[in-house]
């Protein structure tokens, strides 16, 4: 097999397990997260932490089909549309891209900074969304709260998805 | 340096997102979320049942279990006497018109429809419940739901076959017709950031903390006395025309797991001015 072909099935093994972790964050997102923090906006956003922290570990091109699944769970259990999820997830998922192309070595330890930056953006859009743009400086606390909840969240994915940088040999090489 | 094919897909996706919105102006997106949310609502259900022990261990700082339940029960309890209290009071105030409606929602219990909370709406800025119960079992928006208690926690915003979306009162876009119990000042209670504010209150009204706010059948939507909180604090600079009026709900909405919606609230609201006539 020549060497393409191998980084292409390793592309997509990789977004499939993406995929597949992305699904099971959002349905947590939509079920233990309210329970956690009674239904609070300062909450961790999972799925921004472990987009952000995935992007930092293995690049952007796992990273697409991820969102899709992200924005259709939480879209369909919200009374805005899913077009208004994937345009929030966007800032985290470029940013995440930006990082993870521009620096080498480290990009890990930048997760929970892109993560925290991301859940600002998520939030603020899907509070556009909601009609609560006026409401913004009043939910800043809230937001910003939020934004160290997903980086604390993101630091602990970081960590745990480490392993899962590629290189011959990995686990999805 | 960012490639441009990442530039590529970000636009391509960032298209597709607009696209997505511009389609669920369309009946058959509405239809598709519909049939989607049918398989998310049972699985999320699942796990914030199977997360709410672990909730309740952590925001209780370690307590058992027991002593969780315990409060929640004394809190039930006290919610159900606060409750019997003002209705005692508002038969003082109002004659007989509590008595005619308590006995017309017990003559009627058909038109109340138990339901369970699925999730929260994840949107923010949004402060709504998704319930189980929708257009086939008799929902339509405007009703209004009653949380433990029988206090009013919100009104029903959105319906699909077989799950409907409430709008709690704390959402800044709710606003009911309200009156205080004690001194029958009339005002619109309003969502604040996750709080309740009395507004319209003239700073010379005879109003205290700890006073009872009822709905008020003003307007038609809602019938009057359901309880919905007592005032928790009351600001009235003198140079102002409107107090400042803060209200504390009489239930926990974080912990609301289960409602009642009053699938007739016209008739109910009839049923209750008839003996005043």
């Amino acid at each position: 097999m020549s060497r393409g072909a191998v980084t292409r099935d390793a592309t997509y093994r990789g977004a499939a397990t993406l995929a597949v972790l992305a699904l099971i964050a959002s349905l947590l997102q939509l079920g233990a997260v309210p329970a956690l923090f009674l239904g609070s906006v300062a909450a961790p956003l999972l799925p921004v932490a472990l987009i952000a922290a995935w992007t930092m570990a293995r690049g952007e091109r796992e990273l697409w089909p991820a969102l899709l699944v992200v924005a259709a769970v939480l879209g369909v259990a919200s009374s805005e549309r899913v077009g208004w999820f994937l345009l929030a997830l966007l800032p985290a998922a470029g940013l995440s891209a930006v990082i993870a192309a521009t620096l080498v070595s480290r990009r890990l330890a930048l997760a929970p900074a892109a993560a925290a930056l991301g859940a600002l953006a998520y939030l603020a859009v899907l509070a556009t969304a909601g009609g609560g743009l006026d409401r913004l400086p009043a939910m800043s606390g809230s937001i910003a709260a939020a934004g160290a909840w997903t980086a604390l969240v993101a630091a602990v994915f970081a960590l745990v998805l480490w392993p899962l940088q590629p290189r011959p040999g990995g686990l999805f090489e | 340096m960012v490639d441009t094919r990442s530039l590529a897909r970000l636009s391509v996706f960032a298209v597709i997102a607009i696209l997505l919105l511009l389609l669920s102006s369309l009946s058959f997106a509405g239809n598709l979320e519909q049939r989607a949310a049918s398989f998310v609502y049972p699985v999320t259900s699942i796990i914030r049942d199977a997360t709410r022990p672990i909730a309740d261990v952590l925001l209780n700082a370690g307590q058992v279990s027991e002593l969780s339940a315990e409060n929640a029960q004394l809190r039930r309890d006290l919610t159900r006497v606060e409750v019997e209290a003002a209705t005692l009071r508002e038969s003082a105030v109002a004659g007989q018109q509590v008595e005619s409606l308590l006995a017309a929602v017990g003559e009627q219990a058909h038109r109340f429809l138990p339901a369970s909370v699925v999730l929260r709406d994840p949107t923010p800025a949004r402060d709504e419940l998704i319930v189980d119960r929708g257009s086939a079992d008799g929902v339509a928006t405007g009703q209004p739901v009653l949380g433990p208690g029988a206090t009013l926690i919100g009104v029903v915003v959105a319906v699909d076959a077989h799950s409907s979306s409430v709008r709690l009162l704390t959402d800044s876009s709710s606003a009911v017709t309200a009156v205080v119990q004690e001194s029958r000042v009339p005002a619109a209670l309003a969502g604040d950031d996750g709080g309740l504010v009395l507004e319209f209150v003239p700073v010379t009204a005879p109003i205290s903390e700890g006073d009872l706010i009822l709905t008020s059948a003003l307007g038609g939507r809602l019938p009057g006395g359901l309880v919905i909180g007592r005032i928790a604090s009351v600001e009235a600079p003198g140079q102002q025309l409107f107090a400042t009026v803060r209200v504390e709900p009489l239930t926990d909405y974080a912990r609301i797991e289960r409602v009642l919606i009053l699938t007739d609230p016209v008739a109910v609201a009839a049923a209750s001015d008839e003996p005043a006539r």
